[in-house]
């Protein structure tokens, strides 16, 4: 797992210093002036796609087949995925924490809960797209995945409009506190991926290269 | 003990099945597999290392089952496949640190040796390498975990003939140590014929023969005669013939033909066209 883990470390180091230098240029924009959440928020949709372009570097280099003569088993090679894209998450929740405290202390119109609700939002969104993303990719391989995948997110985010639409101004949806309604989510998030992680090793397990 | 015993192997896909394939890979050989683009060479392969799943039959590889415990078994089989399969950002070196974390047996000293002896620059990008040194950096890595199986998925194919012999020279070495077997699959006989104590034709999924090489020379050759002449011949001596604007050609067994005739050797690339063509 450990070589595995090396590898993927490899690669993102060579194909994912766009989306480090894109998450450090849209957190500076994000410093400057009134917070514009779109530049918060984007790197986090960038984290979610990492593992994805790691599996379609893997099926273009022949690295899917050959990883099969190693001696390691199915569910290793997933989870390094999953891993991978969990490391690559907390970097960016990281980064994210710094220019945040930065921010709340040059202006003190943002709070610290600001900070905490961004970040629990900011993990529930990175869960839910990878959690979407890698199943879909390990069951049909990277390009008719891609496809399935963008119908999905598109599926997902028009669930969630309807969704917020049809709550909105309803007498429970604003007894419902922020920071509870998100540590939910945050929990749902975590099971999601649990549950994406396990269907994405069933469907490997399947999948013949 | 056998390295690898296959028992009525069976892999269907639409438009081929390998068809119940008995194979043995006697340990300290080296065994060839031939076949034309498409025969199974590389289903045969992958089903060894359960990188696609048998329909029926067993596979055994150092005396346990391939679908007990393959990740164990794989620790002793060095792969080299057709297009090697290391993402093209990774140098020599890089490959190296991970198989350090990948194989038990892996030795760093050996596997820098044998990027020396190779030629091959430890910093460069896979992807910037020729065919012929992304060929010996999958080979470097195949011998460098103490592997007592090899298995080559035309590891051979577009190689210059300088590097392919270096390679012939490479796998020579490998069995010399009796413990250690290679199965290598190609549709080019000459490296086979060369390398090979047994060889196997492979064709449509089906296996056409496996036999010793030298062996099969002995017991096989060519005649080139008249018609007439061919005609003459007892029934059971010929396997195959073919009218050629001189005659016939014929593939005669040698010990049932008359004395007298004039029987040339046969080539392994010879016999295989000659087998291929009586079994269409």
């Amino acid at each position: 797992m450990k070589g595995l883990l090396l590898k993927e470390w490899y690669m993102m180091k060579k194909y994912c210093r766009a989306y480090l230098f894109v998450t450090v240029v849209f957190l500076a924009i994000s410093c400057v002036g009134d917070i514009n959440w779109f530049f918060v928020f984007y790197p986090c949709i960038l984290c979610g796609i990492i593992p994805i372009n790691l599996l379609s570097f893997d099926e273009n280099s022949g690295w899917i087949l050959y990883s099969g003569t190693l001696p390691y088993t199915k569910s290793q090679i997933v989870s390094s995925k999953y891993l991978t894209g969990l490391f690559s998450m907390f970097a960016i929740l990281a980064l994210t924490s710094i220019t945040l405290t930065i921010k709340i202390n040059l202006n003190d119109s943002l709070r610290f809960n600001d900070l905490l609700l961004t970040l629990l939002a900011m993990f529930i969104l990175t869960l839910v797209s990878s959690s979407i993303g890698l199943p879909l990719m390990f069951r049909f391989g990277t390009g008719k995945g891609r496809i399935a995948y963008y119908v999905m997110i598109s599926i997902f985010c028009t669930g969630s409009v309807v969704a917020s639409s049809l709550f909105k101004g309803k007498p429970a949806a604003n007894e419902l506190a922020p920071n509870l309604l998100l540590c939910g989510l945050s929990v749902v998030g975590i099971g999601l991926y649990a549950l994406s992680w396990y269907l994405s090793v069933v469907f490997y397990k399947k999948r013949e290269v | 003990m056998n390295a690898v015993e296959i028992k009525d192997l069976t892999k269907s896909y639409p438009g081929f099945t390998l068809d119940h394939l008995n194979l043995v890979l006697p340990k300290g050989c080296i065994v060839g597999l031939i076949g034309e683009n498409g025969a199974g060479k590389s289903t045969i392969i992958k089903l060894i290392l359960d990188i696609i799943h048998k329909d029926n039959g067993s596979i055994i590889i150092f005396g346990k089952d391939n679908g007990k415990d393959i990740k164990t078994a794989k620790e002793d089989i060095g792969v080299v496949l057709d297009d090697v399969g290391i993402p093209g950002c990774l140098t020599a070196k890089q490959v190296g640190n991970m198989m350090k974390y990948t194989f038990k047996n892996w030795d760093m000293n050996e596997y820098s040796a044998l990027l020396g002896k190779l030629s091959l620059p430890d910093s460069k990008p896979f992807k910037d390498f020729s065919r012929g040194m992304k060929m010996k950096l999958g080979i470097a890595v195949a011998l460098s975990h103490k592997a007592k199986l090899l298995l080559l998925d035309e590891a051979t194919s577009g190689l210059d003939p300088v590097v392919r012999d270096e390679v012939v020279k490479m796998l020579m070495d490998f069995t010399r140590d009796e413990e250690n077997t290679i199965l290598i699959s190609s549709h080019i006989v000459s490296d086979l014929e060369k390398l090979c104590d047994y060889v196997a034709f492979l064709h449509k999924g089906k296996l056409l023969l496996f036999e010793e090489k030298d062996r099969l020379l002995e017991e096989y050759g060519l005649i080139h005669c008249t018609q007439e002449e061919l005609q003459s011949l007892p029934p059971n001596a010929v396997k195959y013939s073919k009218k050629t604007p001189y005659g016939a050609e014929a593939l005669i067994l040698r010990n049932a033909v008359p004395g007298g005739v004039k029987i040339s050797p046969v080539g392994i690339e010879e016999l295989f066209v000659f087998m291929v063509k009586e079994a269409k």
